[in-house]
């Protein structure tokens, strides 16, 4: 073998260290692989420009056949490529800050006697934003008209997407044929309470998603599971790396008009009959949040899987600790092992403290 | 007031009001497709679009991104006079598009479409490395010179590459020259390179100096190893930065300079032997696809330079 040759990674597979595997993030090809410890250590070698000599030579000649296969496995898997000394160089790596021009990438408002007069004000201060992905949540019954009106309030504005979740309901049920002619940049429905109701839709220009448990309240986010893990892009990884994976640039409209991070953290800063959006993100504390990376996380910190779930700090396994692992999620990066969370014993007082204990045992 | 001339479809220009908006900086974008009318009053020259109205002495920044400014003027259908009145304006915008180039701008109109055979032609001159070019329009010549030991591509000589018949659409892509092609004896003038064994390709876009560069791996794919915009969507070819050399870099700015362009995509070609080969330049091409993968952030980069105030 060419004493010259070296090996490197393409700079768009990221590798994520685990406490005892590691995965390879391929964000160009949106797919990722887990990789064994020995040969995330093999990799780090050659990152730091050690020839493929020198890493055989540091293995010992008995495991030459390892590490060629390790190679291969690479190279035929496209992760990376061979080269040599001086081209080794000028393949930088890539700069993986995250930069958007948004001040609010996404916002969640919850419908309510409350907040329906305030919806052109939300809109027109999201705008200002240059927000992109809207969703709206009602989990109460949502009469047409005013289904109509926030369609209305939505449809003229710049948002790449609108989500709506609403009550399943006769009337929402036969109005969704409707629903693209009075706003067009509607990307998803989801209808709760759709147990034994009709379900049968045509294709449309959306998503349609039926939930036969009935919403009441933000409760039921913040859940961590491997089958989220579909989204290896840029955007997700490079904000993840830099900040939290779900509260950067986020802002919330709850049910009474609150204006939050996230609709499940208690922190209010302000009601949205007195301020405005705009005003909320300039005070300090409401960003508190979106610099917390999963590498600060308990646990989190050890776990492989670390910048393509979304982090939740609304509900932690240690309320009290910003930086507690997600209550919702039953990983164990030390065994590697996925378990139900809602079941594991060591989170029962935080259940509790969420007041969760029926949610939890109408899910399972 | 930064004012921006392009087309409606380019999402590149979008993308950097975008940064604008953000920055919060004035703008207004003119397409082609808008009807312009220009209003002269004396030293001012106001300029009216769809509901827009601005005058020229607010522009304090210019990026010439493609497309021209459509002039709408009122015309009296008597030809001669006609025809004099656009003798009469086509200096004026002759003249306004020469005191944009005057105040701080990317690119110019005047660059918009540059020659190939020249721009390969200057590229030699600044000891860049290019292929060699032939043009032939009869079979003799091309017999003569072309030998069956090297390979050779042939390309269209204008960049134009796509053309519409009645009932189907020709790409005129780069394509591998075979022998096994019916040669007329004699046909319209057409170039031919020797092809360039590539280990992988580059992508340049440059701005103000600064190079972005990618490097794309496409020869694992028989699909695109002529011409990468034989898109393989499925497994999309490896692109990632690159620096080169320095001293490719400084060979690059003086020809970007003898060019007089401020702004550009570059091709070049890297072979097996480490050699860096110049394809061609494209001062209106896209950068999303350099920008996006390499995460150069370069339509911010755009927006920042567009915003710097003399």
């Amino acid at each position: 073998m060419n004493s010259k040759k070296y090996f490197k990674i393409f700079s768009n597979c990221i590798i994520v260290t685990g406490y005892n595997r590691s995965l390879i993030l391929d964000w160009q090809r949106n797919n990722f692989v887990a990789i064994p410890d020995t040969l995330q250590k093999m990799i780090s070698l050659f990152q730091n420009k050690k020839s493929i000599d020198d890493v055989i030579h540091f293995y010992g000649e008995e495991n030459k056949e390892i590490v060629h296969e390790y190679l291969e496995f690479l190279i035929e898997n496209e992760f990376g490529f061979i080269t040599d000394a001086d081209e080794f160089d000028l393949f930088i790596d890539i700069d993986t800050n995250f930069e958007i021009a948004s001040h609010i990438t996404n916002c969640i408002v919850e419908i309510s006697d409350e907040t329906i007069p305030s919806i052109d004000k939300i809109v027109r201060d999201l705008e200002s934003l240059y927000c992109k992905d809207v969703q709206f949540v009602c989990y109460e019954s949502l009469d047409l008209d005013t289904l109509k009106y926030v369609l209305k309030a939505t449809n003229e504005t710049n948002f790449r997407s609108i989500e709506l979740i609403l009550k399943y309901s006769k009337e929402v049920f036969e109005f969704i044929g409707e629903i693209d002619k009075n706003n067009f940049r509607i990307t998803e429905l989801t209808l709760h309470s759709s147990a034994n109701k009709n379900k049968e839709v045509s294709k449309g220009t959306f998503n349609i998603i039926f939930i036969n448990h009935e919403l009441k309240d933000f409760r039921n986010c913040g859940i961590v599971d491997s089958k989220y893990f579909n989204n290896v892009n840029k955007y997700k990884i490079f904000e993840s790396l830099n900040h939290n994976s779900c509260l950067h640039k986020k802002i919330s409209v709850t049910q009474n008009g609150e204006i939050k991070n996230c609709p499940s953290i208690p922190d209010s800063f302000g009601n949205i009959r007195d301020t405005t959006l705009v005003d909320v993100i300039n005070q300090s504390s409401f960003t508190k949040y979106w610099n917390v990376t999963k590498d600060q996380i308990d646990v989190c910190k050890d776990c492989e899987f670390r910048h393509i779930c979304t982090d939740c700090r609304a509900y932690v396994e240690e309320p009290g600790n910003q930086y507690s692992k997600p209550l919702k999620c039953g990983y164990n990066p030390y065994t590697n092992v996925w378990e139900e969370w809602s079941t594991n014993p060591l989170k029962e007082t935080a259940i509790n403290y969420y007041q969760m204990e029926q949610l939890v045992q109408k899910n399972n | 007031m930064i004012l921006i001339l392009s087309d409606e479809r380019d999402l590149s220009t979008t993308q950097v009001i975008e940064w604008l908006e953000f920055l919060n900086r004035k703008w207004i974008r003119i397409n082609q497709e808008d009807k312009v009318k220009i209003e002269f009053c004396g030293k001012e020259i106001i300029f009216k679009l769809n509901n827009i109205v601005f005058n020229f002495s607010d522009v304090t920044s210019f990026w010439y991104r493609r497309g021209y400014i459509n002039l709408q003027n009122d015309t009296t259908g008597i030809r001669p006079f006609d025809e004099f009145q656009n003798e009469e304006l086509k200096i004026i915008m002759q003249f306004i598009y020469y005191k944009l180039d005057d105040k701080h701008h990317l690119n110019s109109i005047k660059n918009a479409n540059v020659n190939k055979l020249i721009v390969t032609s200057m590229a030699r001159d600044c000891n860049i490395n290019t292929p060699e070019d032939y043009i032939f329009s009869n079979k003799e010549g091309l017999e003569q010179v072309i030998n069956s030991k090297n390979t050779y591509i042939t390309k269209s000589i204008s960049g134009d590459s796509i053309r519409e018949f009645e009932d189907f659409i020709a790409f005129n892509y780069t394509s591998e020259f075979t022998n096994d092609w019916l040669i007329p004896d004699s046909f319209s003038p057409s170039l031919v390179q020797n092809q360039i064994i590539k280990k992988y390709e580059l992508r340049i876009f440059y701005l103000a100096g600064e190079f972005y560069t990618m490097a794309i791996f496409s020869q694992k794919d028989n699909q695109t190893s002529v011409d990468f915009r034989n898109y393989n969507n499925h497994k999309p070819n490896r692109r990632v930065p690159y620096k080169l050399p320095l001293e490719i870099e400084e060979k690059l700015d003086v020809l970007m300079k003898k060019m007089d362009l401020n702004s550009g995509s570059i091709d070049m070609i890297v072979t097996p032997e480490n050699e860096y080969v110049f394809l061609e330049i494209n001062p209106v091409g896209q950068f999303g696809m350099t920008s996006f993968p390499c995460n150069y952030n370069i339509e911010k980069r755009i927006a920042d330079y567009l915003s710097y105030e003399n």
